[in-house]
């Protein structure tokens, strides 16, 4: 029941996502291999050839977290507030709490089928955007570049976590949606303010940890042009490579940072974490 | 298996400093149709809402249909049909989508009587329910309250919106599909007139307390108004059968749960002027018990 009432509530905004994603994965991949006719001409320099290969996936990589990163926090934002977010703040709640059924069990099925909905998106939008881009560009880097879907899915989660929060604690949607954003806007801001304006010297690791934790875009976001400043030659090595270097190959496959595995718990379990308080809260709930 | 559909026993329910339900005790006989009746802010929705899991009792223990409604919350919603004083369902559903919704969570439900009770009302089931009239949302909610064949059917002002029309062919459908078929109804409302027409029992709650239950028959037959004039000191008569007491300008009016003549009688021993000794109704009943002056008298349990 619970099942079809999300599908109810949320399919016209569940195929548009994957409508959407679809489309920016294919966009993003004709973008980037646009100039293909033009890499073409250097075939005959396998190396120069290879880096170009790289930078147009790279280009893919950046169209898909960017819109990733957006897609995110706006699918969890809105999920999280249009099926039983959106019960919870209404009037209507007295009619879902009698339902013989498990309060948990409620918020749980909700948040399952949005986290289902943002991967499944995850998978359309890279795959779709693969799918394109494999036709034109021999296929690098296509693994990696799906390790972005776990980053998609545990920032959309989060952002879920903190509005279903929100709108729980206030009985209001429009309040869980403010709420939220006032929550991400200050969790980004007040880090880097703490650093940067009232230069409070904290204990190196925790603030590493606290602009690390905080920042709304997962490390792997960056993960491939975190490549720039571990070149040698310093932030604008690409555009120097391609006009000087006559070897490509060290930028293209060293300095890659790990997989941001813990990063990724922190997120979920943060998810995780705000849905339980949700569910403790609403199974208190007295209406 | 208990005899009793909904027993509570000193029930409490606070709201900060606002005692809405305060100690009450209640008894509602299986396959019965009991009124519940109070004036706003009396504590009958809280109450409802304590026994339903929507609030929390502070005190108190509380059983609907045998099962604790604390340990067994899940049995008693099974068993149990709602219809909420505010009529609220989800706005962007329809009345067949609601059904559609609902029928998963109650073995017993019956598409029939939906059909029925669609016709019957003429329940518009294809118009998302927050585009519906007070009245057509009332329909709604009593379809799918009365459709899931619960033991106990909890009807918080069930004639919310309702024509006439509609308001007889409920009191009709009650007795015929629950009652008769050994349910039982419990219903709060302010519509004296319509609930008298089918209740066996009223239990009249004020301040969160019940002040009076009895099996409205027995109200009927022995109930009586003592309207007598004299001075205050002769008036206040203190007896066990007089359920309330209001003094207007030249008059004092007992509400007397029996033994009337007797009553009357001591009055007349006090030197009142007894002018009138009538039988009454359930409203009579009502605003005696409600209005009287003097602070609430226990439990008057007339059956």
């Amino acid at each position: 029941m619970l099942a079809w009432k999300w599908w109810r509530d949320c399919r016209g905004r569940v195929l548009l996502y994957f409508g959407a994603a679809i489309a920016i994965g294919v966009f993003s991949a004709l973008d980037a291999t646009t100039y293909n006719w033009w890499m073409d001409n250097y075939r005959v320099d396998p190396q120069r050839y290879q880096f170009y290969v790289f930078l147009a996936w790279s280009r893919i990589s950046y169209g898909l977290v960017s819109s990733v990163l957006y897609g995110a926090v706006w699918t969890g934002l809105v999920l999280a507030i249009s099926s039983a977010g959106r019960d919870y703040a209404s009037a209507g709640v007295s009619f879902l709490l009698t339902r013989p059924q498990r309060r948990s069990a409620m918020l749980w099925v909700d948040f399952g089928f949005a986290v289902c909905t943002v991967a499944i998106a995850g998978v359309l939008l890279e795959g779709s955007a693969i799918a394109v881009a494999a036709r034109v560009l021999p296929s690098i880097r296509t693994v990696e570049l799906l390790g972005l879907l776990p980053t998609l899915v545990a920032v959309a989660a989060a952002v879920y976590g903190v509005t279903i929060f929100w709108t729980v604690v206030t009985r209001s949607a429009a309040k869980g949606i403010e709420l939220s954003v006032a929550t991400m806007v200050t969790v980004s801001l007040v880090p880097g303010a703490i650093l940067e304006w009232w230069h409070i010297a904290w204990p190196e690791a925790i603030q590493g940890w606290m602009l690390k934790m905080f920042d709304w875009r997962p490390a792997y976001s960056y993960w491939i042009f975190h490549v720039h400043p571990r070149t040698p030659v310093g932030h604008t090595a690409i555009r120097r490579y391609i006009i000087y270097a006559d070897d490509y190959r060290p930028m293209i496959y060293r300095s890659l940072e790990p997989y941001p595995i813990a990063e990724l718990a922190i997120w979920i379990g943060l998810a995780l974490a705000l849905v339980y308080a949700s569910q403790k809260i609403l199974e208190y709930r007295e209406v | 298996m208990s005899e009793l559909a909904i027993r509570t026993e000193n029930l409490v329910k606070h709201y900060g400093n606002t005692k809405a339900v305060d100690g009450l005790t209640m008894s509602v006989p299986r396959g019965s149709i009991y009124g519940f009746l109070g004036r706003n802010g009396a504590g009958k929705t809280t109450t409802i809402k304590s026994l339903l899991g929507l609030a929390r009792a502070n005190g108190g223990e509380a059983s609907v249909l045998g099962y604790d409604i604390q340990r067994e919350h899940l049995q008693v919603l099974q068993h149990t049909g709602f219809v909420s004083e505010n009529k609220a369902l989800f706005d962007n559903l329809t009345g067949d989508e609601m059904v559609r919704f609902n029928r998963g969570y109650f073995p017993t439900w019956s598409d029939k009587h939906v059909e029925r009770y669609r016709k019957l009302f003429e329940t518009p089931m294809d118009v998302p329910f927050g585009k519906l009239s007070l009245g057509n949302k009332t329909k709604v909610c009593l379809l799918l309250a009365m459709s899931q064949g619960a033991e106990l059917l909890i009807l918080d002002e069930p004639t919310s919106g309702l024509d006439p029309v509609a308001i007889d062919i409920l009191m009709e459908v009650l007795i015929d599909d629950h009652v008769s078929e050994g349910r039982t109804v419990f219903m709060s409302s302010h519509q004296l007139a319509h609930v008298q027409k089918i209740v066996e029992w009223v239990g009249i709650i004020d301040h969160g307390r019940i002040l009076l239950e009895a099996r409205l028959e027995d109200v009927r037959q022995n109930y009586r108004v003592i309207t007598a004039a004299g001075i205050e000191t002769a008036a206040r008569l203190s007896r066990p059968e007089i359920v309330g007491r209001r003094h207007s300008a030249k008059f004092w009016r007992y509400l007397v749960s029996r033994d009337s003549e007797s009553v009357a009688s001591e009055l007349r021993q006090r030197g009142m002027a007894v002018s009138d000794v009538s039988p009454c109704g359930l409203e009579d009943v009502f605003l005696g018990v409600v209005r009287k002056e003097e602070d609430h008298a226990g439990v008057e349990v007339v059956a």
